[in-house]
């Protein structure tokens, strides 16, 4: 479990200027959650995210994983290993030369016994559907597999939250499903909890949760439904909403009686059947 | 006709174990003024094919013929063709290197043979067309936010003053007011310079919004080249290769399914909201 308590953090710019990046953040994610953090570019959410397994340290407040606080030094192996982090660009997160070893990496280096890391491994390529490649050269597949490569050596280290920050932002459509769904799989089979920091709007739609920053400042905390409901508010602080739910929203507008809170094509479908039939 | 491409193939590695066959036998005409996005995964040869287009690489068969000048020829000014087509890589900003933005701007031009005073207003009339305020080009190019470093390499290759400007997905990895600021610029671009472009993409609701023409690459050869109707109306065969066309061309389609035939190709928001409210006010209701 995770919890945020008036969690502030500033810095001092080049010109003496005091920044504050975070604003008094509060939030509680539960074990086995599906959370969406949405935001624009700068709004706060990588830093926000960079706080769940203390790389950074808050400047006010406090960061609490499975009960244990970031900023307590003698604990920070403890928190990484609660907390795995996967980042937007597969090549800068690939270390080895081989699929498995890249994967052992990380268990390698937390001192878990050979014979147990062989069995990690294994399953973890299972996980994400790489054991077909684990004798591969990381550098010659495609984006999508080395994230999920990526994944699997995070997997392996058994933690119980994985913070990804735009895991498949230089994906093609291709490797953007492949991982979707193993971010999927992950919660849903392995009650893993997953913060998913992301720039696509369908993405945070398979979310449970989406959680909206703007400005250092949660701004909306609710259901996907919920959420992408507020579609101008939204596109007014640079976020967007999937196409279907804009076509819903500016249908009512029109003054057609159609949901507002459409959010896959077969909803919409539907919704705009029942119109014209 | 700027760009005429003609049965060209091209494999990597030719006869060590890795060959791969990136192109074979593509042709295809672009006219001047175009605007077209060019569509394919990861692996199905756009990337090939942009170097292509301005001698970057050589096809192993075939001819590439840029302002009726054959890029494989021996006699080519390949310093006239780079600076006709511009090339706007990936993640440009990586490439930016130069300690203010001002002179990272200035290394293409210079490098073209350009005086510092011609350069100057190169500049001056560069920087807006990307959106960027006079006051950051003394700064370097590193203190500037991810959205503007992106402007900037891209100003530096417009410095070029191409005819045809070539951008591989110009929009990764930014938020949607970003996307959507790059997308108008380049729109701009086309729509006032009559600059040819050609726009590398995944994204098939940016693409529909923005270009008059599509081009699908898939395994190494050319599935499709028309306009944004004519492609998009194949809807099956784009989704066999993986790709798919935007969500409200799906809904259309799916309507049709049920018996609701809408008026015209829909494959953006505000065609489809006056194509429903067309319908309905028409009377076509049962």
């Amino acid at each position: 479990m995770i919890e945020v308590s008036n969690l502030v953090y500033s810095y001092v710019t080049d010109d003496g200027n005091n920044e504050q990046v975070l604003k008094n953040i509060n939030i509680k994610i539960e074990k086995g959650e599906f959370v969406a953090v949405l935001g624009h570019n700068g709004s706060g959410k990588s830093t926000f995210a960079k706080h769940l397994n203390a790389i950074y340290l808050p400047v006010g407040g406090t960061v609490y994983v499975d009960g244990i606080n970031t900023a307590d030094e003698d604990k920070l192996w403890e928190v990484r290993s609660h907390v795995g982090m996967v980042f937007q660009n597969p090549d800068n997160q690939i270390v080895a030369s081989v699929v498995e070893e890249d994967v052992a990496f990380a268990c390698e280096n937390l001192s878990v016994p050979p014979a147990e890391i062989r069995k990690r491994v294994d399953d973890a390529l299972e996980t994400v559907g790489m054991t077909e490649y684990k004798n591969h050269s990381p550098h010659m597949l495609s984006g999508g597999q080395k994230q999920r490569v990526a994944i699997a050596g995070i997997i392996a280290m058994k933690p119980e939250i994985i913070v990804m920050d735009e895991p498949t932002a230089m994906l093609d459509p291709i490797g953007r499903r492949e991982v979707m769904k193993t971010i999927e799989d992950l919660n849903t089979k392995f009650g893993i909890t997953i913060i998913l920091i992301t720039h696509n709007m369908d993405e945070a739609v398979k979310a449970k949760r989406v959680v909206v920053i703007d400005s250092g400042k949660i701004i909306i905390d609710d259901t996907p439904r919920n959420v992408f409901k507020n579609v101008d508010l939204l596109r007014a602080i640079g976020l967007d909403v999937p196409q279907v739910t804009l076509l819903a929203h500016e249908l009512r507008n029109r003054g057609y009686d159609i949901r507002d809170d459409v959010l896959t094509v077969d909803e919409c479908t539907e919704e705009i059947y029942k119109l014209c039939r | 006709m700027p760009i005429t491409v003609q049965n060209v193939s091209y494999t990597y590695g030719k006869g060590s174990p890795f060959e791969k066959i990136a192109l074979d036998d593509v042709s295809f005409t672009i006219n001047d003024g175009d605007f077209i996005a060019l569509i394919g995964h990861t692996g199905s040869g756009k990337s090939t094919l942009i170097q292509l287009l301005n001698g970057l690489l050589k096809p192993d068969t075939g001819k590439v013929i840029v302002n009726g000048v054959d890029l494989c020829s021996e006699k080519v000014d390949m310093k006239k063709i780079r600076s006709t087509v511009g090339i706007v890589f990936q993640y440009p900003e990586y490439q930016l290197f130069e300690e203010t933005v001002y002179k990272d701007i200035a290394y293409g031009p210079g490098n073209l043979g350009k005086s510092p005073e011609e350069i100057a207003s190169i500049i001056d009339e560069v920087i807006p067309l990307v959106g960027l305020d006079g006051d950051v080009l003394d700064k370097s190019p590193f203190e500037l936010s991810g959205g503007q470093k992106r402007r900037a390499a891209i100003a530096g290759v417009l410095a070029m003053q191409p005819s045809i400007l070539i951008l591989d997905e110009p929009t990764a990895g930014l938020d949607p007011a970003g996307r959507n600021d790059i997308l108008s610029c380049i729109k701009n671009l086309h729509d006032k310079q009559g600059t040819t472009v050609i726009l590398v993409s995944h994204s098939m609701e940016d693409v529909a919004n923005t270009v008059d023409k599509i081009m699908v690459v898939s395994d190494s050869k050319l599935l499709a080249f028309g306009t944004v109707e004519e492609v998009f109306k194949d809807s099956e065969a784009l989704k066999n290769i993986g790709l798919n066309v935007p969500q409200v061309t799906r809904v259309v389609n799916h309507l049709k399914q049920k018996g609701i035939f809408l008026n015209g190709d829909i494959y953006t928001v505000d065609a489809a909201i006056d194509a429903i409210d067309a319908y309905i006010k028409g009377g076509k209701k049962c």
